[in-house]
């Protein structure tokens, strides 16, 4: 099969080959570099269409299956027939690619090679296993990546704002988004015009106000308006880069995202990294987790399995009797499913109910607007685990029967008045751009 | 870990009703601040419907859309994908110079695709 368009290709391999590399066929090749081996290299030079006959592993480099030189095998790790190390210590010496993609067998000396710029790649070969990397690799081939520019100069960090006080910036964040998208000019106008107005009748007979004295025409209103806004973009290094996609360039305006989170981190109030965050700032927390005979962990909840009371044999036989005491104890401690905990995460049970559920789904990572949300009636527990497990316990619950049992104090709870289980989520307004730069 | 919550919405760029924008924000959960806000970090232009009515203009406008959120996405994310993996040194408000590992543990998108 010949497919000549790369969403094509897409689909006939999500469709038909989902085990394999979506990677391969494309014509947009990975990074050459990554090809570690003559043939491979050869074989992205030479720009033809890869052909993939099917998902069975090709007996030898020259049946069908063989890609340009590079051996698909199946999955079971076995390496090709005619791999010189097949047929001698049982494992091949070289890196042969399996049907998936991936790079497979010893990657030594065999596979060690100068690069084009005469320097080694062998320290490429850890990033060539992983397929994240090689996704990443993927979008870093195109040409967008090393074509952006910012948006404004950056002189103009160092202007002076005029925009000094709470007012001013108010009258500013609303010219830039009423109606949900900012004002024309000409009603920008008209918004000084009213507020010269407005401070004229209320300093009759004094001094002029803070907009007036700032701006003493109404067209100095509007170039000052444009001035903070270019400084804010160059403060917030604001990026530009077209991405040209066949026969039409997008204009694309972005910020770093890692650039944005070091900021938000560092000028922060309140920032947590979860109940394990003495332990992670210890820089030796492993020695310190629980063990059998050890209280509960601080998360190890009601309501997910649990008890009160504390680890039981019971556990463990019913997780098969393969666990003992501290696999039992991890299991316990870890997070009630895999993957990432929000919760934890933020160091806040609450929100763990972002999506008005008990974090029985994906409800809890995926946040809901409020209009979304099912609204849970009063004697629903919604308020996270540590308000339920004290009502509970207030209202002689099973938990409340059993010897009380204080769990480890293993964070700090932060302020009073930040409460995390009845702190509102918010979420963007729908369909209007935001004033959040001011 | 720093977890990081992604959303991109179609917004109205203009009075006039006709043009649109998808702005992308970004929501850091460590950071509890008013209950977290969010951070726009980009704007991806909107790719509008397909002129004609047949399936593969549709399908077309569909692939272009699908493609340009993922570059835009991975223009944006370049720097925190590669933090991601070893973490960066930076100053943390309370906490002094850490070593947060930025991670992203949602994406919601409103987009057909």
């Amino acid at each position: 099969m010949k497919l000549t368009c790369d969403a094509h290709r897409g689909r006939h391999m999500e469709a038909s080959h989902a085990s394999l590399n979506r990677l391969v066929g494309t014509s947009v090749e990975p990074s050459r570099r990554h090809l570690s081996f003559a043939a491979a290299a050869a074989a992205a030079a030479s720009g033809e269409t890869i052909f993939i006959a099917s998902d069975t592993p090709p007996v030898g480099a020259g049946d069908v299956g063989a890609v340009h030189g590079i051996q698909l095998v199946d999955d079971d790790e076995q390496p090709p027939a005619d791999t010189p190390a097949a047929g001698g210590a049982g494992r091949p010496t070289g890196p042969y690619v399996g049907a998936d993609g991936m790079e497979r067998g010893r990657i030594g000396a065999g596979g060690a090679r100068l690069s084009e710029t005469g320097g080694n790649d062998n320290h490429m070969v850890a990033e060539y296993v992983s397929i994240a990397a090689r996704i990443r690799e993927y979008y870093n081939d195109f040409p967008e990546v090393s074509q952006a520019v910012p948006v404004v100069d950056r002189a103009c960090i160092d202007r002076k704002s005029r925009f000094s006080t709470k007012a001013l910036r108010r009258a500013l964040a609303f010219y830039l988004t009423a109606g949900g998208c900012g004002m024309s000019e000409r009603d920008h106008l008209a918004l000084a015009h009213v507020i010269f107005d407005i401070e004229a009748a209320a300093t009759v007979g004094s001094t002029v106000g803070p907009f007036t004295a700032t701006f003493p025409a109404a067209n100095s209103f509007l170039t000052k308006t444009k001035h903070e806004q270019r400084r804010v973009l160059a403060l917030r290094q604001w990026m530009h880069v077209p991405i040209k996609m066949e026969d039409r360039t997008f204009s694309f305006y972005f910020r770093d995202a890692l650039d944005a989170c070091l900021e938000a981190l560092k000028t922060a109030t309140v920032v947590s990294f979860g109940p394990d965050e003495r332990l992670a700032l210890d820089g030796d927390g492993m020695p310190r987790l629980p063990r059998g005979d050890s209280h509960p962990p601080a998360w190890g909840a009601e309501g997910q399995g649990e008890r009160a009371g504390g680890p039981s044999i019971s556990d463990g036989a019913t997780a098969g009797g393969t666990f003992n005491g501290s696999e039992a104890d991890v299991r316990r401690g870890s997070p009630p499913r895999s993957g990432v905990d929000p919760g934890a995460a933020s160091g806040s049970r609450g929100s763990l109910v972002l999506g008005g559920t008990e974090g029985e789904s994906d409800d809890d990572i995926m946040p809901v607007p409020r209009s979304r949300r099912s609204i849970p009636s009063p004697g629903n527990n919604c308020t996270g685990t540590a308000a339920r497990s004290d009502r509970e316990t207030a209202e002689g619950s099973p938990a409340a029967s059993n010897p009380p049992v204080e769990p480890p104090e293993r964070f700090e709870h932060p302020p009073a008045t930040l409460r995390p289980s009845v702190r509102r989520q918010h979420w963007p307004r729908r369909g209007t751009l935001d004033s959040d730069l001011y | 870990m720093t977890a990081v919550q992604l959303q991109a919405d179609e917004a109205l760029a203009s009075l006039s009703g006709t043009h649109h924008i998808f702005p992308v924000r970004v929501k850091y959960v460590n950071v509890l601040d008013g209950g977290g806000a969010w951070v726009t970090i980009g704007y991806i232009e909107h790719v509008a419907k397909a002129e004609k009515s047949s399936a593969a203009a549709r399908l077309e406008v569909s692939d272009i859309r699908n493609d340009l959120l993922q570059r835009c996405l991975a223009m944006a994310l370049q720097k925190l994908i590669a933090a991601s993996a070893t973490g960066v040194t930076a100053e943390v408000a309370g906490h002094g110079v850490t070593r947060p590992v930025p991670r992203i543990v949602g994406l919601v998108v409103d987009q057909v695709e």
